[in-house]
């Protein structure tokens, strides 16, 4: 190490000597005990950096932010009953503007239409809302399908980002039309089911799924390429373990982890409402796991 | 005293200055300090080692700071006036107090680069190591930026006679205190 490589290193040397037993600097440092120059340049460096620090140190806090901090706290924890008590009641007052209802039954009308619903069988009216209902849902269904597991445009997914992909797949998930192609308590036999199928199946699983029971299996088709994905659902402790298998191509998968590290994102990840969420990818894939938990019940599958 | 109180009041005041030197306002700076701690809350008992608190509760503010920079760039609100105009500004400041809105309003002047890591240095709670945890960039990087960021500084001490009334040619600690005191 030469004297201005010491000096480079000095620099991050902190004035109050906390950094004294710091590896990194045992080696400039035996080269300011030798050389009279450097010793006296590092005196000076600390006392400007102490002098400066000292002068920071003096910044003002104001006065009423500590108790501003617990404030805060207490309002978010205290506060929403009766705020929420107010809103709820504000809200009941609110009433729907006149004519609502029968626009909204036209609307159904029109997308009634827009499916191509068979017309030539005459129905009572609950029995239409009920397949109105449904179509809608159906059509809910297929927007999100376009959108994330099916695809519009020939690389549509190429720059979603895997949080979208997340949300998307909760968004399937809750869907109370939501329903599995196998089901099926063996994985043995759901990655039979989707092998048969040409359908990814995971290489590595994380340790605490690999004994668990299996509750079925979902084919997914995503994108315009009709890039073949795979739903595996998993079952601890009364809890479902959702795992979801993209190939990496579909989407912007460049800052996604390896298995090794996705218990540390899973530490990380927002608890996107009830769910925990956490994610991986290796050369060719791109996995979601999810599952109605706290993110550290999580963590504990790997 | 519980963990949190115990975490608030062993690093609320260097939070506030580390958010007073990336945000240049005291109002915003106690915003990323609370907000801070909000998210602690919330998220806190995920951090299973609990010595990296320090560490998470600076990387959150940053994060934070970050965001809102990111979120005004898009939707930006009135101008951000000069620093020195909004800080406090009691009659009854001593030398002293203004030598440290002088020490804020210089490492505002500096590159955003060279900023956060400088007053991270300077607030001597971190290691080099720690601040490239906190930033999230290598330590070369850190120390890189510490060094020209230093050089940065000093020259502006310099260069500004008239803005930095301490006229620290210098920067003797004694010197420093007798021009200001």
């Amino acid at each position: 190490m030469d004297k201005e490589r010491a000096k480079f290193v000095l620099q991050s040397f902190r004035p109050d000597g906390e950094d004294g037993n710091e590896p990194a600097f045992a080696e400039a440092l035996a080269l300011v005990a030798k050389d009279r120059e450097l010793g006296e340049w590092l005196a000076d460096e600390r006392a400007q950096d102490a002098a400066f620090a000292a002068i920071l140190s003096d910044v003002e806090i104001p006065e009423d932010l500590r108790n501003a901090i617990f404030e805060v706290l207490e309002g978010s924890t205290d506060q929403p009953a009766e705020f929420d008590a107010d809103f709820v009641g504000a809200l009941a007052l609110v009433r729907p503007p006149e004519g609502l209802r029968d626009k909204i039954l036209a609307a159904m009308e029109v997308e009634q239409k827009v499916v191509e619903m068979p017309t030539h069988h005459k129905r009572g009216f609950f029995k239409t809302m009920m397949w109105t209902t449904s179509a809608a849902a159906v059509v809910a269904i297929m927007v999100f399908v376009a959108v994330f597991f099916a695809g519009a445009g020939g690389n549509a997914l190429a720059g979603t980002t895997p949080k979208e992909v997340e949300y998307s797949v909760i968004a399937m998930l809750e869907s109370p039309f939501f329903s599995l192609d196998l089901e099926n308590d063996r994985q043995a036999a759901l990655y039979d089911w989707l092998n048969e199928k040409s359908l990814p199946t995971p290489p590595q699983l994380p340790n605490g799924l690999r004994e668990l029971k299996g509750v079925g299996c979902k084919f997914l088709e995503i994108g315009d390429q009709k890039s073949r994905g795979s739903l595996i659902c998993y079952k601890r402790n009364g809890k479902v373990f959702h795992l979801v298998m993209m190939e990496r191509k579909v989407l912007a998968a460049d800052g996604m982890s390896e298995i090794k590290d996705a218990e540390s994102e899973c530490h990380d990840c927002d608890k996107n409402d009830e769910w925990a969420v956490t994610q991986w990818a290796d050369a060719e894939y791109t996995y979601f796991l999810l599952s109605k938990m706290e993110p550290k019940e999580l963590a504990e599958v790997f | 005293m519980d963990e949190f109180e115990d975490l608030v009041d062993q690093y609320y005041q260097a939070l506030y200055r580390f958010g007073f030197s990336l945000a240049k306002n005291p109002d915003r700076a106690a915003d990323l300090v609370q907000q801070t701690f909000v998210i602690w809350a919330q998220k806190g008992h995920q951090l299973k080692d609990r010595s990296k608190a320090k560490t998470w509760l600076f990387t959150t503010l940053y994060r934070e700071h970050l965001g809102n920079a990111r979120r005004s760039q898009r939707h930006p609100e009135t101008e951000i006036s000069e620093v020195e105009h909004e800080l406090p500004n009691n009659e009854e400041d001593s030398g002293r107090k203004l030598d440290a809105q002088r020490a804020v309003a210089l490492l505002g002047e500096l590159d955003e680069t060279f900023r956060a890591p400088l007053t991270l240095f300077y607030l001597q709670q971190h290691s080099y190591k720690e601040i490239a945890e906190v930033l999230d960039v290598p330590i070369g990087t850190v120390m890189s930026r510490i060094s020209r960021g230093k050089d940065q500084l000093r020259k502006k001490m310099t260069s500004e006679p008239s803005s930095a009334p301490t006229r620290i040619v210098d920067f003797q600690p004694d010197n420093f205190r007798k021009t200001n005191g």
